[in-house]
C-alpha cells in the first residue's frame, strides 16, 4: 500500500474512531435525559392547565348564581300584573342576550319555569345569538337536568357531566352526516325562588366545552391536547376529525386512529403512559368541575395530552447527530487534504529517489540525487550518493586486486617448486626424528606410572572437559571406576560434580578456558553413593606455542577431614572462650575489690602484686577475646555493617584513647588528618577502628625503649579509588625472613617475641581478616629503623556481611 | 535509696556486685535465675535490672521478655551482664526492650556503676 493512502487511513482512523464513540455515547446518554425531561415539562404544562380549566369551570358556576339573581328575572318570577308578563320577559331576554354576548361561551342560556317549560332561551351556534320565541320554546320536564336541578335545595348548583349535548339519548349534530360537528357541553343549573319561597323553575347554562380549549393555549402545533369523560368519549380534541371518538379500551374503539389505554390503574389525579398503538406518551390529569371538592354527584373528566411523542425528542437529537456526521465528514476531507499534502511532501522525494536508483540501476553511475535539507529522507539521499561512490570506488579495488592475485599466483607457482626440493631434503631427517620420538615415549610411560600411583585424584581432559585420563586415586576417593570415568566430562553432575551452584562453574570454566589460568579453590564434590566431601582442586590449563589450549589438567585433594578437624577446633575456641570468661571475670571483680582497699587495708607492696594480677588478667581477657575473634572469623561469622563514616574522626578518636598509654613510653603520636578534603565512606566502624586501634598499638608496644623518646606518624590520604591508613614506627622492624608470615594465626617475630612483650600473635592476624572482609589490603614495609602498616578500603565503600554483630 | 536487682546465677559474681552496689548506698536484691527474678520484680519493685542470660530454669532472654510483657523501659531498666555474647543475643535483647548489653570480663564493677548510674539518670 502507499504511504500516502496508509497515512491517510490512519489519520482518518485517529479522527474518526473517537468521534463515532463520543456521538454515540451522546446520543444514548441525551437521548434519555431529553426524553425524560420532556415527560416532567409535559406534566407540568398539562397541571397549569388543568388549573385554569377549573377556574374557567369556577367562573361558570359563580355565572349561573349571577344570572339567577337578575332583578329582571326576581320580576318575572313575582309578576303581579299579568299585563306585563311580556315587557318584563324581554327584559329578561335582553339581560340574558347581553350578557351571553358578553362572555360568548354558553351555548345556551335558559330560565325554565316550573312545570318544564322553557321561558327564556338563548342560542349560540358560535357565530349568532338568537333569542327562542313562541311556539320554538319546548317543555323539557323530564330531562334528567332538569329533575336533577328541581331537586336540589336553595344556593346549590347542579353541574352535569361533560357530555355531547344529548337530548333523549340522540347526540346533537350542528353539521352533516358525513361530517358531523358535535356539541360537547357542561350544563350549570341553579333553582330560582319567588317571595313566598315556592320553587319558580331552573337557571340553566350549556357551555361550550370547546372554550376551553383557548385555556389550553396550543402554542406547540406537535402536541394533541383532548377532553375525555370519565367513560373515556373524546369530547373535545384541537383536531376536529378526531373530534367524538373513544379511547380506553373498549369494543366500540372507533379505530386505530385513537389511543388505547388501560384505565383501570389510574388512580392519581396526573399519570403518564406509553401508548403502544400511537407510539406515544400520553398524560393524564383528572378535572373536577364545582366550587365544592369532592362531590360526588358531579363527574370529573380528563386533560390528556399526548405528546412528547418520542420522534420529537430523537428527531431533537438527530439533529445534533447530523451535526456529528457534518462534522466527521469534514474532518474526513481534512484529514484528505493533509494527507494529500502531507504525501506530496513525504513521498515524493522517496519517489524521486526510487527513479534516481532505477537511473543508477541501469548503469548510470555518476547520477546524482542528493537534495540539499536536513530531513531524514534528504539525509538519506546523500547517503544513497555517498553509497553509490563507495560501489564505484570498491570496484576500481576489485580491478586492483584482482590484477594483484594473477600476480601473486604465478609466484606461489614458483614457490612450489622450490618446496617440492626442501621436502625431500627433510625426508632424509625424518629417520632422525623417529629415533627420538622413541625416547620420549618413554619417558611419557615413566610419567604416567608416576601420575596413577599418585595419592591425589588426577584427570586430563580435553578442550571441553571430555576426561582423556584418570588416576587410580580417582577410583579410590570418588568410588568411580575409571571406565565409568573416561569420555564423560570431569566433575559432571553424572559424575562428582554438580554440587557447587552455576556460578561457580562459570567461574571455573572462564578461569581456565577463556583466562588460560589455573583455578584453584575449594568444591564441594559427592561420591559415586551420593556421599558428599570437600576437595581442594586445582586446574591448569596445558597450552601450546601459539597459546592455544590443549588440555587441562585437574588436581583435587580430598580435604573432608580436615575442614571437619577445623570446624570443631573453632567451635571448641568459642565455647571455651565462653567459659573461661566467667573465672577470668570473678578474677577481675575480686582484684578489683581487694585493691581498691574496701574489703580491708592493703599495703602498698600487696597493693602492687594486686596491680600486676590485675594487668595478667586484663591480658588473660584480652587473649580470650582475640580467640573469640578468630574464632568467629574462621566461621565466617563476622557481620560487617557499613555506615557511612568520617575517616579523620574515626582515626583521631583511636589516637586519642592511645595517647596515655604512648606518653607512658614517652611516645608521641602525630596525626594532623587529610591533606585533601575527605568524604563520608560506607565502612563498619567498629570493626574498622578496631584495626586502626590495632595497628596504632602495635606501633607503640613495639617502638624501640629509648630515652630520646620516640614518635609514631599516622596518616590517611585519598589515592583514588581507595582510602589509605598507615602507621609509621620507629620500632624494631620485622626481621626478614619472619617477613612472609608476618599476618598467620599466633605468629610472632623472633624479635618481638625476645622483646618479652606482650601479644596473642593474633592482632595483625584478625586485622587482615577484617580488611580483606572489607573489601580492602593490608600491607607493611620494614627495615631495622622502623616499620609502616597501611591498610586500603575503597571509597566505594564496604559491602555488607551478615554474621557475628561485632568484634568482642 | 535505688534498688538493684541482680539476677546472676554464678554465687561469687553475685556476690561481688552484690558489694559494690551495696558500698553505692544501694540496695542489691539477689536473684539466681529468671523465674526467681520475675518473682522478686514483683515483691521489690526494683529501678533497675542487671540480667545475665544463660541461666538454669530460666534463661534471661525469657525473663526479659515475659518481664517486657508487664513493664515498659521507662518503668524498668535492664541491663545485660553476660559472658555469653553472640552476635543474635545482642540484637534480640535490645530488640526485646534491654537498654545496653554488657560482655562481664570486658568491665570492672566501678565501670558497671558508671552504666548504671548512665541508665538511671544519676550523676
Amino acid at each position: 500500500m502507499k504511504i500516502s493512502l496508509k497515512l491517510f487511513i490512519i489519520l482518518f482512523l485517529v479522527f474518526l474512531i473517537p468521534t463515532v464513540l463520543l456521538s454515540y455515547v451522546f446520543y444514548s446518554d441525551v437521548g434519555d435525559i431529553l426524553s425524560k425531561q420532556s415527560l416532567d415539562n409535559e406534566k407540568q404544562r398539562v397541571e397549569l392547565q388543568k388549573v385554569a380549566i377549573e377556574n374557567s369551570l369556577l367562573d361558570a358556576e359563580n355565572e349561573v348564581i349571577f344570572l339567577s339573581k337578575l332583578s329582571s328575572l326576581y320580576d318575572l318570577i313575582n309578576i303581579k300584573n299579568s299585563d306585563d308578563y311580556n315587557i318584563v320577559r324581554d327584559r329578561v331576554v335582553s339581560d340574558f342576550m347581553a350578557f351571553s354576548q358578553e362572555r360568548g361561551i354558553y351555548y345556551q342560556i335558559r330560565y325554565i319555569n316550573e312545570s318544564g317549560m322553557e321561558v327564556v332561551r338563548i342560542d349560540y351556534d358560535g357565530n349568532t345569538f338568537l333569542s327562542i320565541d313562541g311556539d320554538k320554546l319546548q317543555n323539557k320536564s323530564g330531562r334528567y337536568y332538569f329533575e336533577d336541578t328541581m331537586n336540589i335545595d336553595k344556593n346549590e348548583v347542579f353541574i352535569s357531566p361533560l357530555d355531547l349535548n344529548i337530548e333523549r339519548g340522540e347526540i346533537e349534530n350542528r353539521g352533516t352526516l358525513n361530517q358531523p360537528e358535535y356539541v360537547p357541553v357542561i350544563r350549570y343549573g341553579i333553582p330560582v325562588f319567588d317571595d313566598f319561597g315556592n320553587k319558580m323553575g331552573i337557571i340553566i347554562t350549556n357551555i361550550y366545552a370547546n372554550s376551553f380549549l383557548e385555556d389550553l393555549k396550543y402554542s406547540d402545533s406537535d402536541i394533541e391536547t383532548l377532553l375525555v369523560n370519565r367513560d373515556g368519549y373524546y369530547l373535545v380534541h384541537s383536531n376536529k376529525e378526531k373530534e367524538w371518538g373513544f379511547m380506553f379500551d373498549r369494543e366500540d374503539n372507533f379505530g386505530n386512529d385513537y389511543y388505547q389505554v388501560d384505565i383501570s390503574n389510574l388512580d392519581s389525579d396526573t399519570y403518564q403512559t406509553y401508548d403502544t398503538n400511537q407510539q406515544q406518551h400520553l398524560t393524564f390529569t383528572r378535572v373536577y368541575p364545582g366550587s365544592i371538592e369532592g362531590r360526588s354527584d358531579v363527574d370529573y373528566f380528563w386533560i390528556i395530552t399526548g405528546v412528547a411523542n418520542q420522534g420529537v425528542i430523537t428527531s431533537e437529537i438527530m439533529l445534533t447527530v447530523y451535526k456529528i456526521i457534518f462534522l466527521v465528514i469534514l474532518i474526513a476531507l481534512i484529514v484528505l487534504v493533509i494527507s494529500y499534502l502531507l504525501g506530496r511532501t513525504v513521498v515524493k522525494p522517496i519517489y524521486d529517489l526510487i527513479d534516481g536508483a532505477k537511473i543508477i540501476e541501469e548503469g548510470d553511475i555518476d547520477y546524482k540525487v542528493a537534495k540539499p535539507g536536513k530531513d531524514e529522507i534528504s539525509q538519506l539521499s546523500r547517503s544513497f550518493d555517498k553509497m553509490t561512490l563507495a560501489i564505484k570506488k570498491s570496484r576500481a579495488d576489485i580491478n586492483k586486486k584482482v590484477k594483484q592475485q594473477t600476480g601473486k599466483i604465478i609466484e606461489r607457482e614458483e614457490d612450489l617448486e622450490k618446496q617440492q626440493i626442501a621436502i625431500l631434503n627433510i625426508l632424509e631427517d625424518v629417520e632422525d626424528e623417529k629415533l627420538k620420538t622413541e625416547q620420549i615415549a618413554n619417558d611419557l610411560k615413566k610419567f604416567e606410572l608416576a601420575v596413577n600411583d599418585a595419592s591425589d585424584h588426577i584427570v586430563i581432559t580435553d578442550i571441553d572437559g571430555i576426561v582423556l585420563h584418570a588416576n587410580r586415586a580417582v577410583e579410590k576417593i570418588t568410588g568411580f571406576k575409571l571406565n565409568e570415568v573416561i569420555g564423560k566430562k570431569a566433575g559432571d553432575k553424572n559424575l562428582w560434580g554438580g554440587e557447587m551452584d552455576l556460578k561457580f562453574y562459570k567461574e571455573l570454566w572462564k578461569t581456565i578456558k577463556t583466562d588460560k589460568k589455573t583455578f584453584s579453590g575449594e568444591i564441594e564434590n559427592k561420591k559415586k553413593d551420593g556421599k558428599k566431601y570437600t576437595a581442594f582442586a586445582s586446574i591448569t590449563p596445558v597450552l601450546d606455542k601459539n597459546d592455544k589450549v590443549l588440555y587441562f589438567v585437574g588436581i583435587e585433594r580430598d580435604i573432608t577431614k580436615e575442614k571437619e578437624i577445623d570446624r570443631m577446633k573453632t567451635e571448641f575456641v568459642s565455647v571455651a572462650s565462653h567459659q573461661l570468661r566467667t573465672p577470668l571475670t570473678a578474677i577481675r571483680w575480686f582484684i578489683e575489690e581487694l585493691h581498691s582497699g574496701e574489703l580491708g587495708k592493703v599495703n602498698k607492696e600487696q597493693k602492687d602484686y594486686l596491680k600486676q594480677a590485675m594487668e595478667s588478667n586484663e591480658r588473660m581477657i584480652g587473649l580470650v577475646n582475640d580467640l573469640l575473634n578468630v574464632s568467629r572469623l574462621e566461621m565466617g561469622r563476622l557481620s560487617i555493617d557499613p555506615e557511612p563514616t568520617d575517616m579523620v574522626k574515626l582515626v583521631e578518636g583511636v589516637v586519642g584513647e592511645n595517647r596515655i598509654i604512648a606518653q607512658a613510653r614517652n611516645c608521641e603520636i602525630l596525626f594532623t588528618g587529610s591533606k585533601t578534603k575527605l568524604n563520608k565512606i560506607n565502612i563498619d566502624q567498629s570493626v574498622i577502628g578496631e584495626v586502626v586501634n590495632n595497628l596504632i598499638s602495635n606501633a607503640i608496644k613495639y617502638s624501640k625503649p629509648v630515652s630520646s623518646g620516640c614518635s609514631i606518624s599516622v596518616r590517611l590520604e585519598q589515592k583514588k579509588p581507595n582510602i589509605v591508613f598507615s602507621v609509621k614506627d620507629s620500632g624494631v622492624g620485622i626481621p626478614s625472613e619472619n617477613q612472609h608470615r608476618i599476618f598467620e594465626k599466633f605468629f610472632r617475630a623472633d624479635n618481638v617475641v625476645r622483646m618479652e612483650t606482650e601479644g596473642t600473635g593474633l592482632g595483625l592476624y584478625i586485622s587482615r581478616m577484617v580488611i580483606e572482609a572489607s573489601g580492602g589490603k593490608i600491607w607493611f614495609e620494614s627495615s631495622d629503623k622502623g616499620t609502616t602498616f597501611s591498610f586500603s578500603l575503597p571509597l566505594a565503600g564496604s559491602k555488607a556481611q551478615k554474621g557475628e554483630r561485632k568484634l568482642a | 535509696m535505688k534498688k538493684i536487682l541482680i539476677v546472676e546465677d554464678e554465687a561469687v559474681l553475685q556476690k561481688s556486685l552484690a558489694n559494690k552496689i551495696t558500698r553505692e548506698g544501694w540496695e542489691a536484691i539477689p536473684a539466681l535465675n529468671g523465674e526467681e527474678g520475675l518473682a522478686r520484680i514483683e515483691a521489690e519493685k526494683p529501678d533497675l535490672v542487671l540480667l545475665d542470660l544463660r541461666m538454669p530454669k530460666m534463661e534471661g532472654m525469657e525473663m526479659l521478655k515475659k518481664a517486657r510483657e508487664k513493664y515498659n523501659k521507662r518503668d524498668l531498666p535492664v541491663i545485660i551482664l553476660t559472658n555469653y555474647e553472640e552476635g543474635e543475643n545482642v540484637g534480640m535483647a535490645l530488640d526485646l526492650g534491654a537498654d545496653i548489653f554488657l560482655v562481664k570480663a570486658n568491665y570492672s564493677l566501678t565501670e558497671i556503676v558508671d552504666k548504671i548510674k548512665e541508665v538511671l539518670k544519676i550523676k
